[in-house]
């Protein structure tokens, strides 16, 4: 063969490599992110949330939920923190929200001045859907559940609109014989919320808590420390965990639908994520009967449950 | 040869493919380091939202505080942000602690992302405090935990934004970096691809070049081989070193030229062997032609023989009748004539001449017209030894030494034993008057292939040269009373025994007569073969 065709072959062979080459090293370009744009709806829902737990925590916990709803429901589903538990009748009564997690007693204390209608509630792990008022204090604080160890002592309450962080601990005292709740106790703080109250105690800033049972177990999940430092005094009889309940006043396709809803979510992928952020299974469906126990309680204690002031910060 | 263009096509591409790997190489770790910019972008423009999240969340306590709202939805919103983005950057660091170690300066970005690592851990820390502080802070009633946890938060924000403003710095810095890398990649790449394009055309031309002198040399040296053979010249080889189509084929070629050189020694060996045989059958047609010429001569002789013995029989007949009268004339008168008479003696004379010419005309007549010949089974020796008997005393034999060499096993022959006898003691005689000085008279019998053979040397002065081919014509002699015929009718009696006679003479070391006899024959039906050493026959 001819040196010439060689050299011509070779160099052909050559510059087809070196093309291969250069258009084989072109790099992907970074993926640009392009979201599809949201569907602009008309109607928005609007779900209050009670700063029971960290306000934080629970924005991150019902998020789910409401992107879920909101699918689910082609209307706006739009989370609302409260800062506070009295707050939430004067948002129903403005029709500022559309529905809220109520705890129990609040239920018991807003029902009783508004229109307000029970749907459902989430039932947790466990199938747990109620929840119990619980009493507490820090094993090196030598309280014991007798309730002359407690006089004197501070207590961390949550709010008064609260059944575990609040009515629940006044029943109790009553029960043995207190009935001036607030002089038994050398100061009374209300932290807002059940962690609040528990991490109170922890801290050392108070001697005694009162909380729900739930977020006091989830608590001491997540910190192991808190765990071994903590012994519970008393455990009240259970009440329905939050439920949501929505104003009357909702147009009934509204209500049908979201009440369905919740109580299929379980079915769904989308559901059984909001689900899990909530650490619940399924939810269940809630009945005004379901209350009366608490409002027995209430009636003990002597509160009127039409006139019971909420008590505003500031 | 095959493998050597393979071999220097495999050493291009893989110049080159090495070449192309580094480029590749390079090129990759240009899009990283562009990647690493482009993410250190989006990571500052998250540290800044960050601190913009910060500072709208402190923003918003303080508005909350201060009781301007009781919506806490913004300040959550931006602690949720934040949270996100905190996430994020999390994430974004701790994936990249190993990809990116490999890459870059492994120890010191290691060392950064570790130190990274720390902030992060305490602005998470910082953010799930400040997140509890504001929570318990906007729920509580308990105004002096309010106003603590309203500090220690902002002053927990104020941390979180002081940490993020330094690692926004650092991510600043550490952009710059790796932008200098970049640039410093994409300048060395520049360079890289353009020494691997001229490396690659320049060792690509090398090594065409030693290909095509690989090539060509030994084709070369290949023609050359063929022409120098072509020319004759086959001791030249084709030298090679390599072991490729083209060493082969020298090879070949080499053994093809040795086994032609081979071929052509073998082919001169034959022609000489040819040559050798050429001269061996022209020195046997030589031969043969000699003998066939002294056949053609005896033929001639013995036709010439035959002639002059029928002219000598007619003229002996006619002669010997008026001889007879003269001698018995002559006779008659002696017997009538005195003692003293004179012309008694003339009248001798007469007598005896007359008598000699009958002599000769009785030989003539015995040469022409052989006696009555009678065969039978012949013992020669026997023959000889009664020859012998019959002149060892006479006193010419004083000085003769007679050495006799028979062969006792001789085959007996069929003949006349009364003229084989004849033939001998002619023979004898005439050896005996060759040795006036005396010698050696040596008769030697012996068997051979169809017959016997009788030799019958002298030691005497020999035969001349011109006269050995008249010995055996009639009346040939060369002694004083001698008839010339002794020979001539030795010759005739063994030819009409089928055999033959042959003679050897030298001057100095005298005669051989070597008979051949057949042991059984009949007229002209067997062949006497020609001893060697006698060239001339009678």
């Amino acid at each position: 063969m001819p040196a010439i065709k060689v050299i011509t072959i070779v160099t052909q062979i050559t510059l087809s490599l070196i093309t291969i080459m250069l258009f084989s090293c072109s790099e992907k370009p970074a993926d640009i992110i392009n979201p599809e744009p949201k569907k602009i709806k008309e109607k928005t829902l609007t779900i209050a949330i009670l700063p029971e737990q960290n306000v934080f925590e629970q924005k991150k916990k019902y998020k789910p939920l409401a992107e879920y709803l909101s699918g689910a429901l082609d209307v706006n589903v739009k989370i609302k923190l409260l800062d506070s538990y009295g707050s939430i009748y004067d948002e129903i009564r403005d029709r500022t929200i559309d529905g809220a997690f109520f705890g129990s007693f609040n239920y018991v204390l807003i029902k009783a001045r508004a229109d307000i209608e029970p749907l459902a509630r989430p039932v947790e792990t466990g199938d747990i859907s109620v929840y119990k008022g619980i009493i507490f204090t820090r094993k090196d604080r030598k309280i014991a559940s007798n309730v002359e160890t407690w006089k004197g002592r501070k207590i961390a309450l949550v709010h008064e609109v609260t059944t575990a962080g609040y009515v629940f601990p006044r029943w109790y005292l009553k029960k043995y014989g207190v009935n001036d709740f607030a002089k038994h106790f050398g100061k009374i703080v209300f932290t807002g919320s059940h962690d609040a109250a528990i991490l109170s105690v922890f801290k050392g800033q108070t001697d005694i808590g009162a909380a729900k049972d739930l977020m006091f177990r989830k608590l001491l999940s997540e910190n192991p420390a808190i765990k071994n430092e903590m012994l519970i005094l008393a455990e009240s009889t259970a009440v329905p965990s939050n439920s949501l309940c929505v104003r009357s006043s909702l147009d009934r396709e509204t209500k049908e639908a979201l009440k369905k809803i919740l109580l299929s979510l379980h079915d769904t992928k989308g559901g059984n994520k909001a689900l899990q952020a909530l650490n619940a299974i399924r939810f269940k469906e809630t009945k005004d009967s379901e209350f009366d126990t608490l409002r027995v309680m209430a009636g003990d204690l002597g509160i009127d449950i039409r006139t019971y002031p909420f008590r505003y910060r500031r | 040869m095959k493998k050597r263009l393979v071999s220097g096509l495999g050493l291009v591409l893989f110049i080159f493919t090495i070449g192309s790997l580094v480029v590749i190489k390079n090129l990759n770790t240009i899009v990283v380091n562009q990647n690493l910019i482009n993410e250190q972008d989006i990571i500052i423009g998250k540290y800044n939202e960050m601190l913009f999240q910060m500072k709208g969340a402190q923003a918003e306590l303080f508005r909350h505080q201060a009781g301007y709202t009781r919506n806490i939805e913004d300040l959550v919103n931006y602690i949720g942000l934040f949270d996100e983005n905190m996430s994020f950057l999390s994430r974004q660091y701790t994936g990249h602690i190993h990809d990116v170690a490999c890459m870059q300066c492994h120890t010191k970005i290691e060392e950064r992302l570790t130190s990274l690592k720390g902030i992060f851990t305490e602005i998470n820390t910082l953010i799930k405090d400040y997140k509890e502080d504001v929570s318990i802070m906007i729920t509580t009633d308990d105004e002096n935990q309010m106003r603590f946890l309203e500090s220690t938060a902002t002053q927990k924000g104020n941390t979180i934004s002081g940490h993020l403003e330094k690692i926004r710095h650092a991510a600043d810095k550490m952009r710059e970096e790796i932008k200098s890398k970049r640039n410093a990649l994409i300048n060395r790449s520049q360079i890289v691809i353009f020494s691997t394009i001229f490396l690659t055309i320049v060792l690509s031309l090398i090594i065409f070049i030693v290909l095509i002198r690989g090539i060509t040399g030994p084709i070369n040296s290949l023609i050359k081989g063929i022409q120098r053979i072509a020319s004759g010249d086959f001791s030249q080889k084709v030298e090679f070193r390599t072991k490729d189509e083209i060493g082969f084929m020298a090879e070949a070629f080499n053994g093809m030229a040795e086994r032609l050189s081979t071929m052509i020694d073998e082919k001169d060996r034959l022609l000489r062997t040819l040559q050798g045989f050429n001269l061996e059958l022209e020195r046997r047609v030589k031969d043969a032609t000699d003998k066939l010429r002294l056949s053609q001569e005896n033929m001639a002789r013995a036709e010439t023989l035959a002639a002059i013995g029928t002219l000598a029989a007619g003229i002996s007949h006619e002669i010997s009748t008026p001889l007879n009268t003269i001698t018995g004339f002559v006779q008659l008168t002696l017997s009538n004539l005195d003692d003293a008479s004179t012309i008694k003696g003339d009248l001798k004379v007469i007598e005896q001449e007359a008598l000699r010419c009958r002599k000769i005309v009785q030989g003539l007549l015995n040469f022409a017209r052989p006696q009555k010949h009678e065969e039978k089974l012949t013992q020669i020796n026997g023959i000889i030894n009664e020859t012998l008997s019959l002149i060892e005393y006479q006193p010419s034999m004083r000085r003769i030494n007679i050495k006799r060499d028979l062969n006792r096993e001789l085959r007996p022959v069929d003949s006349d034993p009364l003229q084989i006898k004849q033939v001998f003691l002619n023979l004898i005689l005439n050896a005996i008057q060759a040795m006036h000085e005396g010698g050696e008279l040596k008769i030697v019998t012996d068997n051979i292939d169809s017959g016997i053979m009788v030799e019958v040397s002298d030691t005497g002065t020999g035969i001349p040269e011109g006269e050995v081919q008249k010995i055996f014509q009639p009346f040939y002699t060369t002694k004083k009373d001698g008839t010339g015929l002794g020979l001539s009718i030795s010759y005739g009696i063994i030819k009409e025994h089928g055999g033959d006679i042959y003679v050897g003479t030298s001057s100095d070391k005298g005669t051989t007569f070597k008979v051949l006899l057949p042991s059984q024959h009949a007229a002209g039906d067997y062949n006497l073969p020609i001893p060697d050493s006698f060239d001339k026959r009678g």
